[in-house]
């Protein structure tokens, strides 16, 4: 699945801007986790970092993919001049890259998923690793299933976001249910993908909008430990 | 039922009930601020003297702590990673 082949040509280089934006949310979040894990030893925050990480590898693979086909399609611009050898060696790595993707995001996700169910049965681990493995294998041919069961978890993420926001009130994890909310609904854009030019750049706006208020929350958390003195 | 509070928690009380006086406090005053007993409050004020995260002075004859720069850094930071949990739910 390249998923540049399914969007306007202007929205290129937007695209790849925007996956790189996420990239780096993600693992600024995960580095956050990481030096507060430092300072208290929870093993949530742990997880936490873990599992963003692991997101935003993704997203390294993601965009992996994409600056390739970029790149490619502004040397070779005629597929006609490009031997068929040259053509089988990228969808060779095109598929390898996309694959590692959807694997990495996939165990990103169940992991943080994973982190708000608290303990898990050994059967309820086999049967989430066998479904993340299905998703994973066909991503490439039907990459719908990779987004619907992003979709799913996400949701599950973002429904404990709001049930904790009714606990704790705090606006912070309201923004942070907002924002998982949002990129919740993105994926609903990705899995139509291949229906029209337009749902990939509505997928991609929308998830930028998630993300954008992902980098709010985190600067709001550092701005606010100033003010209060 | 209110939970059991950490020792991040105690942390944080200690060096905002200092923080909350301007910086400095008697150690009495302290003790009932941050809800400790006089053993609890020891260890921790030597941990955090130790760290020189806070100093100790005599004024007017009194005993005062005073919180240093390192101290007010790290309660910032502490702050910031109480936010963060909260966010997360963690």
């Amino acid at each position: 699945m390249i998923y540049l082949k399914h969007t306007l040509d202007w929205f290129q280089f937007p695209s790849l801007v925007i996956d790189l934006f996420s990239f780096i949310v993600l693992f600024l979040i995960g580095l956050v986790s990481l030096k507060y894990y430092k300072l208290n030893k929870n093993k949530k925050s742990l997880y936490l970092s873990i599992s963003f990480s692991f997101i935003a590898l993704s997203f390294l693979f993601k965009l992996l993919t994409n600056v390739a086909m970029f790149y490619d399609d502004l040397i070779n611009p005629q597929i006609g001049i490009q031997t068929l050898q040259i053509i089988r060696e990228y969808n060779i790595f095109s598929n390898l890259t996309f694959t590692i993707f959807a694997f990495f995001n996939l165990i990103g996700l169940y992991l943080l998923y994973k982190l708000y169910q608290g303990k898990q049965t050994s059967s309820n681990i086999f049967l989430m690793s066998y479904f993340i493995l299905i998703s994973t294998y066909f991503s490439n041919s039907n990459y719908y299933i990779f987004h619907l069961t992003s979709l799913i978890f996400l949701i599950s993420i973002s429904a404990f976001y709001w049930k904790k926001y009714s606990e704790n009130l705090f606006i912070n994890t309201k923004l942070l249910a907002l924002s998982f909310s949002i990129i919740s609904a993105s994926q609903i854009y990705f899995i139509f993908t291949t229906f029209g030019k337009l749902f990939y750049l509505a997928g991609e706006i929308i998830q930028l909008g998630g993300y954008a208020l992902l980098l709010l929350i985190i600067t709001h958390i550092q701005k606010n430990g100033k003010k209060k003195i | 039922m209110e939970r059991k509070r950490s020792r991040t928690d105690i942390i944080h009380d200690i060096m905002m009930s200092i923080q909350n006086k301007n910086g400095r406090i008697k150690p009495t005053h302290l003790m009932y601020k941050a809800n400790l007993s006089y053993n609890q409050m020891n260890s921790y004020l030597e941990e955090l003297l130790e760290k020189e995260f806070i100093e100790k002075t005599i004024e007017k004859k009194s005993n005062y702590l005073l919180m240093t720069d390192k101290g007010f850094n790290f309660t910032q930071k502490i702050r910031e990673m109480k936010d963060f949990g909260k966010t997360f739910g963690l």
